[in-house]
Parts: structure tokens; C-alpha cells; sequence
């Protein structure tokens, strides 16, 4: 019962402030509330016992991409960029097809197998999956598997994201000229 | 009903997906482009979630596996898309993605 | 020994190819080619072709193993035997299960004698061109234009079906436009050259719908030869199917049909109009395709089929009053022209008419013996004319001319030998051909015919001798500058003028009843002789002598006619101008009705065509192409260079993808 109160407050919560990102005026507010939404999403991970998850939620995606999203703001002083209309004709255009893979989608799931399909089988009780243990188990259990194999990866393209981000980045940096100001004939 | 059912779940996770997909391509500062796309991907980790609990055993925890793997490839796009913007609007003087059209037609 | 008839018209196609050659290659020098070279070539293939066609008579013989009678009487009793048929296939030709039709020549009674005078005056003819044209630039192009004839000719003469014929029948159409035209240069050759061209075509359309209407009756059994289609229509077995109603139609109708073609190529009532015009050629081809060979190939067609016409007595009937009105029309018509050529034209239509007239009454040998004889003068009244000509320095005008019987003597000899034969006067070759026509007119066509084919024959005698009053007899009325240039012919053109000269005095010797020589009728007799026995011959009249007399006295009358109104000056000879109004109108009377008939409806149609349906086929292809416009352009908005754009189409796509996915779910 709890559980359903807490869900549907996160939930309300989440959708609240995904609509802010959508009509926020300034990247700022935007940013905060994706922040806002982040966190509801972590409440609900927690809600469905997947607490480590919940954690990174908040430590990796709100606390660390948004962070830098942030930071990026800040620093292009120009980021409000009064030049660019908040919503315009196109805007409006674009609500259909949203609206419409919504729409499908939610007949999709709400289809008349849907309840079949989607019936909860878990026989474990809830508040012991989700944990580091288990997680950690799965991912660098006895056998060196497609996880373990996957986790190197993933750190592998962390690497070059970050490599590639500052080459990106430095290149500009590197140039005699104001760094904010473009060169003649482009560069 | 006092478990939380997965088509709730799943409910949001599609309406979450269908704002992330109106922000995209809605707005026009690239900001909020990035935005979006963050939305979406939440959305998508929701229902990694959703699906995970009508598993049992150790393929529902499979499913939360995903979504961990999930955030850290966000993380590493969100890196190198905002690097990206940086080098555009360098380019550019401009945040507006009406400004970009010199792809080839 | 293999009969090689394919021989007969190769040789002259032969030299077709090589006076051609001798053209183009010898078209960039200054002079053309060489006129010696050419002209031998041009005149030896068809002299090899005819001293062929004499042996294919004597090697018959041989064949036939009989005994030569040579009777050395001159003239009385004289024995010629006859020549049995032969034929040799070239190849299988269309080989479809219903129609069966072989190429092959075959060499019949009737070609025999088509071919003695096809190749042999031919020859002359080519030698006469020889002189004629040796100023000319394009000598070579004409002798091979010549050669080409002959050959078209002699398949359509020589052919062992009707459409091995046609292939000849449009050959000679083709010549004869290439022919007519000769003198490119001036548009007006042109215009004749196609109207006697698209006259003849109209002609042929008749003659392959009678062609498809006779399978019909033939029915799919019988190989389409006239071997086939004459036995098949003397069978007693099909007598009774031939009463019937149905097929007698049939047969009426595909006869009428095959009579269209027939009057395109003989230039009868209505296809006439080309023949006057198509003078506009040299004087050698008016000679051979106007007067002794194209022009006889309407009869000929009539006397081959003759087993069919036969059974069609409605057809013939209409056969006969074409060719009556025709001759009576192309008399009077005759008569006010005043150019020699012109003259002669008509007259060779009159002629004709007369030949269709005797098939028409059901006399095809007589028809044959016209063609026969009339090849003869009238091919010596055209090269006569040529000659006349060509002393005057190209004057056409017989109101300026007159008194050559001095200044062109064997011409003169040469024509007036013509003449005597045309108007039939006694023992010449138009005398024996003409009064046996006229005879077998009164006996199986009745009064009404004979009348109106004497009143012609009166008439004919009228011209004629205008024309020769005015070209030979009268006081001189040429120009000064001519004058000086009057000089007889040269030798080439001289021997076949003494050659016809001498035929159309003799030649109707081949049939001359009341001295019991009857060669020809004979030798036709295998080949005409059971449709004409079908038709029955009249009954017994008044006798020959007192009819032969009769047609004397016509000719006479008309000669005096000729004279008295030559001395009243009725003759009109000191006029200068183009014709009077009544003449001309009478002369273009069928110019005008082909006109109303067969060119307003075209140029109708082609108005409708050009201003309402052309529009409207430009105006849909131009909607058309409208149309992919705005496709394409509605697709190029997908490749859009704006971001947003881009994704939102993306989008589109996956949510047409969604509804393909939930199109299941109810």
C-alpha cells in the first residue's frame, strides 16, 4: 500500500518535472529540473528493490552528466541565447508525433495480452535483490562471462569519451585568438 | 494490489519517452536537445526495470544490470555531446539548431 | 535440264545493281559516269533476258519433243506450237498451317507471251534511252532505274501466285515513282511521281483485299498459286458451292476488289488522275511503263484471274462500263490537249479502256491480243514523240509545230506507222485487235457497248490524226532558234522506232481470222478459254467482214472529220495560252472527284489530328510530367539539411513503424 502512495507521488513528481525540461526558458532551470526528475526515477528504483541502482542513479547521472552539463552552461556566458525563440511554429508541429508514439505505445502495453505478459513472476522477496552482492555476483561471478568482458568495455569507452572530449575541447583552447570568438574564415 | 505492478512501470517509462521525444524536437538551443535525449534514456533504464521484475531468478537481475551499463554509456555521451556543442557554438556563435544546415541536401 | 526461270529477272536486277554502282561511284566526277559502260550494261542484261525467254519458248519445244512444223508459207497456216507451262520454286515463303504460299516463277501460255513483248520491246526501249538521255547527267541512275522495272516486271508477269505477282505490282510502282521523278530537281516531277505513286497504293489496297476475301473462298486447303486457283474454280465439284448465295457474294466482292487494283494500275475510271500527270517524265518511260508494260498489267491481272471473274458476271459487267466510259471520257479528253505527250496519254487510257471493255464482255484473249498490239504502236507513237522532241530542243507544244515531214523523215515514217494502226485502218495491228474487240462486243455485250466503243473508235481516229495533222502535215510553226537545230535522231534511237514501226503492221497478223491465222487465239485458249466458254459466246451476228468494215468506215470517217475541221481552223493552231476553260474543266473532272472523294477527308482527319488531338496528348504529357514534379519535390523535403527536420521525419518513421506494431492489438 505504502509502496503504491510512494510510487504514485515519485511518479507525479517525475512527470512534473520532465514537462519543466520541456518548457523551461533557460538552460538552468532546465537543468535542475531534470535533476528533479532523476531523483524521482532513484526513488522509484528503490520502490523496486534495485537500491544499487538507485544509488548510481543519483551519484552517476544526477550528481556527475548533469553536474557537467551544468558546468557547460555556464561557462558559454551565452547560453541564454536570446536569438533562439523559446517555441515556435515547428514546435507545435513536433507535439504530434510525440503524442502519437505515446499514444502506440501505451496501446501497445495496455493491449489485451499486456496483463499476461507483464504479470509480476518474482517469487524472491523484493527488498533482497537489487544489492551490491547480488549485482556483483552476476557481474564477476566464477565465470568470466559476457558481463565481466562488457564491464571492461564500458571502462575502455569511458577512456576514449574522455580522451575524445578534451581533444575536442583543447582544440579551441589551443588557438592564439579569444577562445570565444571564432577566427575569420573559420577554422 | 499493493505490489508496485510492472505496466505501471511501464506506463511512465513510455510517457517519460514521449516528452524526452517532444523536448528533442521541439526546442531549438541545442541545451536542450542534450536534454532530451537524457530524458529518453531514463525512460528507456525505467523500463530495463519494469521488465527485469516479471523475470525470475537471476535473469530479473539481468535486468538491472542493463540499466547500469545504460548510465555509464550516458555518462560517456553526455561527455563527448557537450564537448561537441562546445567546438559548435565556437563555430557557430550560435546555439540555434536551425543555424546548422550545411549538411548536404 | 532444271528450267532456270529465276534467270529472267535476275539478269535485269543484275544490271540494276551495276548501273547503280556505276551511279555512286561515278556521281563525284564531273561528267557522272561512263555513258557506254552504263548504257551496254543497261541494255545487254535485258537483251540476255529476252533471247532467254525466246529459247524458254524453243526449249519447251525440245522438252516436248514434237516435230517442228515450219510451214515456209508466208503467213498462211503458219504453226506455232504450243508452249506448255513450266514453273520452278525459289523457296517456301510464308509457311504458316493455314497459308501456304511458295516463291516461284512459272511460264504459262499467258506469261509467254506478256514476256516476248515485256523483255523485247523492253530491250528496245532501253536502246532508245540510250540516245535519249546520253546528255543527261544521271544516265547511269536512269538505266538502272530502267533495269529495276524490267526486273519488277517480269516477277509480276513471270509469278506462280498472285502474291509473288504483288511483289512485282509494287516493284513497278516503285519504279515507276523513282521514274516519273527523274528530274528531281523540279518539284513539280516530284508531285507527279507521288501522286502516280499514292493513286497506285490506293489501287494495291484493293488488290489485297480482293486477295484475303478470295482465301476466303478458296479456303485454307488450296496453295494460294494460280495453278491452284484455277483448278479449284474449274472443278464441276464446285460449281454448286459457287452458285450459292453466300459464296457468289464473296466471290463478287473480292472480284470487285481485285478490279480496284486492277483500274489503279491501268489507269481506269476512278484511279486515272496519275497517268496524264506522269508525263512529267523522260519520253522513254512513258514509252515502256505508260504504254506497253505497267499500264497492261490491270488486264493482265483480269486475264489470269479470269477463271474467277468468270463467276462473277455482276463484276464483270462493271468492268465493261468502266472501261467503255474510260475510253469514251479519255477520247474527248484527247482531243483538246495540246501537248503531244498529253495527247498520247490520253490516248493510251482510251486504249486501255478499250482492253478492259473486252475482258468485261468476257473476251480475255481479244483483251490480251489489244494489249499485244497497242504495245506495239503506241510504243512506237512515244518514241516517235521523244524523237520530235528532241529534234525541237525539248518543245512540247504541238501548236508549234507542224511541217516535219520534210525536216524529219523516217520519224515521220515511224509514226505514221503508229498511226495507221491506231486509228485501224485496214490490215494494221490496231485493225485485226480493235474490230475483234468490237466484234465480241456486239456478240456478248449488246448494242448499248458497241455503239459507245464505235463512237470511241470514231473519236480516236479524230485525234490521232489531229495530232499528226498538227505535228508532220501542217505549215511549220516553230520557233526560229529551234529550227536551226532540227536534226533526225541518232541511229540508237532510230532502230526500235523501224522495229514498232514495223510491228504495228504486222504484228496483228498473229491473229487474223479471215486469212485463218488464229496462232494467238489458240495459244490463249488453254489459258482463258474455259471462263470464256463459261460465259458463252454470243450468239452467231452479223458476219465479220460486213462488222471489219464498219470499223474501217469509222476510222475513215474520223480522219475526214480530222481534216475538215484542220482546214475550218478549228484547231485553234496560232494560240499560244494554257487550255480554254471547258477543256480544262473536262480534263480535271476526276482530279476533282479524287479530290472531294479521297483528299478532304484526309485533310480533315489530319486537321483533327493536329489541332485537337495533338494538344491534347502534348497537354497530358505535360500534366504528367507535372505530376512527378510534385512527387519529386514532395520527396526532396525529406532531404532536409535542418536538424529538427531530420529527426522529426525520423520520428514519423517509427511511429509509422508503432502502428504497423499495434495494427494487431484490438
Amino acid at each position: 500500500m505504502i509502496t503504491q502512495v510512494y510510487f504514485w507521488i515519485f511518479s507525479i513528481v517525475a512527470l512534473a518535472t520532465a514537462l519543466g525540461v520541456l518548457v523551461s526558458r533557460h538552460p538552468i532551470h532546465a537543468a535542475l529540473c531534470l535533476i528533479g526528475t532523476m531523483v524521482s526515477l532513484a526513488g522509484i528504483y528503490s520502490l523496486v528493490a534495485a537500491p544499487f541502482l538507485a544509488t548510481l542513479q543519483i551519484l552517476v547521472y544526477a550528481g556527475a552528466v548533469v553536474m557537467l552539463l551544468v558546468f557547460v552552461i555556464m561557462v558559454l556566458n551565452s547560453a541564454k541565447d536570446d536569438h533562439t525563440p523559446r517555441w515556435d511554429a515547428f514546435g507545435w508541429a513536433a507535439l504530434a508525433p510525440s503524442a502519437a508514439t505515446g499514444f502506440f505505445l501505451l496501446r501497445v502495453l495496455l493491449g489485451a495480452d499486456a496483463a499476461h505478459s507483464f504479470a509480476l513472476r518474482s517469487t524472491d522477496p523484493p527488498a533482497a535483490r537489487g544489492t551490491v552482492e547480488a549485482l556483483s555476483a552476476l557481474l564477476f561471478g566464477d565465470r568470466i562471462g559476457a558481463w565481466s568482458f562488457l564491464f571492461l568495455v564500458v571502462g575502455l569507452l569511458l577512456l576514449s569519451a574522455v580522451v575524445g572530449a578534451v581533444l575536442l575541447a583543447k582544440h579551441h583552447l589551443d588557438s592564439p585568438s579569444a577562445p570565444s570568438t571564432p577566427r575569420p574564415g573559420g577554422h | 494490489m499493493g505490489d508496485l505492478q510492472p505496466i505501471q512501470l511501464q506506463v511512465l517509462a513510455a510517457l517519460l519517452f514521449a516528452i524526452g521525444l517532444a523536448t528533442v524536437m521541439a526546442r531549438r538551443n541545442l541545451f536542450f536537445v542534450l536534454m532530451g535525449v537524457e530524458l529518453m534514456l531514463n525512460a528507456a533504464n525505467l523500463s530495463f526495470l519494469s521488465w527485469s521484475r516479471t523475470m525470475p531468478g537471476s535473469v530479473g537481475l539481468e535486468g538491472q544490470l542493463a540499466p547500469i551499463f545504460a548510465i555509464a554509456v550516458a555518462a560517456a555521451e553526455a561527455c563527448v555531446g557537450l564537448a561537441m556543442l562546445l567546438s559548435v557554438f565556437r563555430s557557430r556563435e550560435s546555439l540555434d539548431t536551425d543555424a546548422f544546415d550545411r549538411m548536404k541536401e | 535440264m532444271t528450267p532456270q526461270l529465276w534467270l529472267l529477272p535476275a539478269l535485269p536486277f543484275f544490271g540494276f545493281l551495276v548501273n547503280g554502282a556505276l551511279a555512286l561511284f561515278g556521281s563525284r566526277t564531273e561528267n557522272g559516269p561512263s555513258r557506254g559502260l552504263s548504257g551496254f550494261l543497261g541494255v545487254l542484261f535485258p537483251l540476255v533476258s529476252f533471247i532467254l525467254v525466246v529459247l524458254a519458248w524453243q526449249g519447251l519445244f525440245l522438252v516436248q519433243d514434237s516435230v517442228l512444223r515450219l510451214n515456209h508459207d508466208l503467213g498462211l497456216g503458219l504453226r506455232i506450237p504450243q508452249v506448255k507451262p513450266f514453273g520452278q520454286v525459289l523457296w517456301p515463303w510464308m509457311q504458316t498451317g493455314e497459308l501456304n504460299v511458295e516463291f516461284g516463277f512459272r511460264f504459262d501460255e499467258l506469261a509467254g507471251i506478256m514476256l516476248l513483248f515485256v523483255t523485247g520491246i523492253g530491250t528496245l526501249i532501253h536502246l532508245y534511252s540510250v540516245g535519249y538521255m546520253a546528255r543527261d547527267r544521271g544516265f547511269a541512275r536512269f538505266m538502272a532505274y530502267m533495269n529495276l522495272f524490267l526486273a519488277n516486271m517480269v516477277v509480276l508477269v513471270l509469278g506462280n501466285g498472285p502474291l509473288v505477282t504483288f511483289m512485282g505490282w509494287e516493284g513497278v510502282g516503285l519504279c515507276s515513282y523513282l521514274l516519273i521523278g527523274f528530274w528531281h530537281h523540279d518539284a513539280a516531277n516530284g508531285a507527279a511521281a507521288k501522286k502516280a505513286f499514292l493513286v497506285n497504293r490506293a489501287g494495291d489496297l484493293g488488290f489485297l483485299l480482293g486477295l484475303f476475301l478470295l482465301w476466303q473462298v478458296l479456303g485454307t486447303g488450296t496453295p494460294l498459286t494460280y495453278e491452284a486457283i484455277t483448278n479449284w474454280f474449274r472443278d464441276p465439284a464446285h460449281a454448286v458451292l459457287l452458285a450459292s448465295a453466300p459464296v457468289a457474294a464473296l466471290v463478287t466482292a473480292s472480284t470487285l476488289l481485285l478490279l480496284l487494283g486492277a483500274t489503279g494500275k491501268s489507269a481506269q475510271i476512278p484511279l486515272l488522275t496519275w497517268l496524264p500527270d506522269a508525263m512529267a517524265g523522260p519520253t522513254p518511260v512513258s514509252a515502256l511503263i505508260h504504254a506497253a508494260t505497267m499500264v497492261t498489267s490491270g488486264v493482265f491481272l483480269l486475264a489470269r484471274l479470269s477463271d474467277v471473274f468468270a463467276h462473277a458476271p455482276a463484276t464483270l459487267q462493271v468492268v465493261a462500263w468502266i472501261g467503255a466510259a474510260t475510253a469514251a471520257w479519255a477520247a474527248v479528253t484527247g482531243f483538246v490537249q495540246t501537248d503531244i505527250k498529253k495527247i498520247l496519254a490520253y490516248s493510251t487510257i482510251s486504249q486501255l479502256g478499250f482492253m478492259f471493255l473486252a475482258a468485261g464482255v468476257g473476251a480475255f484473249d481479244a483483251g490480251v491480243f489489244h494489249v499485244f498490239t497497242h504495245a506495239f504502236f503506241k510504243g512506237v507513237l512515244f518514241l516517235g514523240a521523244g524523237s520530235v522532241i528532241h529534234a525541237l530542243s525539248g518543245e512540247q507544244d504541238v501548236r508549234r509545230m507542224g511541217g516535219l515531214w520534210k525536216k524529219l523523215p523516217l520519224t515521220f515514217a515511224a509514226m505514221s506507222c503508229g498511226w495507221y494502226a491506231i486509228v485501224g485502218l485496214p490490215f494494221g495491228a490496231g485493225f485485226w485487235s480493235k474490230d475483234l474487240i468490237l466484234e465480241n462486243v456486239l456478240l456478248r455485250g449488246g448494242p448499248a457497248l458497241y455503239l459507245v466503243a464505235l463512237a470511241t473508235a470514231v473519236v480516236t481516229a479524230v485525234y490521232m490524226t489531229r495530232l499528226m495533222i498538227l505535228v508532220f502535215w501542217s505549215k511549220p510553226r516553230f520557233s526560229p532558234d529551234a529550227a536551226s537545230h532540227i536534226h533526225e535522231s541518232p541511229l540508237s534511237m532510230q532502230i526500235p522506232m523501224w522495229v514498232l514501226g514495223f510491228g504495228s503492221l504486222v504484228a496483228g497478223f498473229a491473229w487474223a481470222d479471215p486469212f485463218h491465222l488464229d496462232w494467238f487465239s489458240r495459244h490463249m485458249s488453254e489459258s482463258v478459254g474455259p471462263a470464256q466458254a463459261l460465259l458463252g459466246a454470243g450468239a452467231g451476228g452479223p458476219s465479220p467482214i460486213l462488222l471489219e468494215s464498219v470499223g474501217v468506215v469509222a476510222s475513215l470517217l474520223g480522219i475526214l472529220v480530222a481534216f475538215a475541221l484542220h482546214r475550218k481552223g478549228c484547231f485553234r493552231e496560232n494560240s499560244t495560252g494554257p487550255l480554254s476553260m471547258p477543256a480544262r474543266a473536262w480534263t480535271l473532272l476526276f482530279d476533282g472527284v479524287q479530290s472531294v472523294a479521297g483528299i478532304w477527308p484526309v485533310r480533315i482527319v489530319s486537321w483533327i489530328l493536329d489541332n485537337i488531338l495533338q494538344p491534347l496528348l502534348v497537354g497530358l504529357a505535360r500534366v504528367f510530367g507535372w505530376c512527378l514534379e510534385m512527387a519529386g519535390g514532395a520527396v526532396r523535403m525529406a532531404q532536409t539539411p535542418r536538424l529538427r527536420w531530420n529527426l522529426g521525419l525520423s520520428v514519423l518513421g517509427l511511429v509509422a513503424l508503432l502502428i504497423l506494431l499495434a495494427r494487431n492489438i484490438p
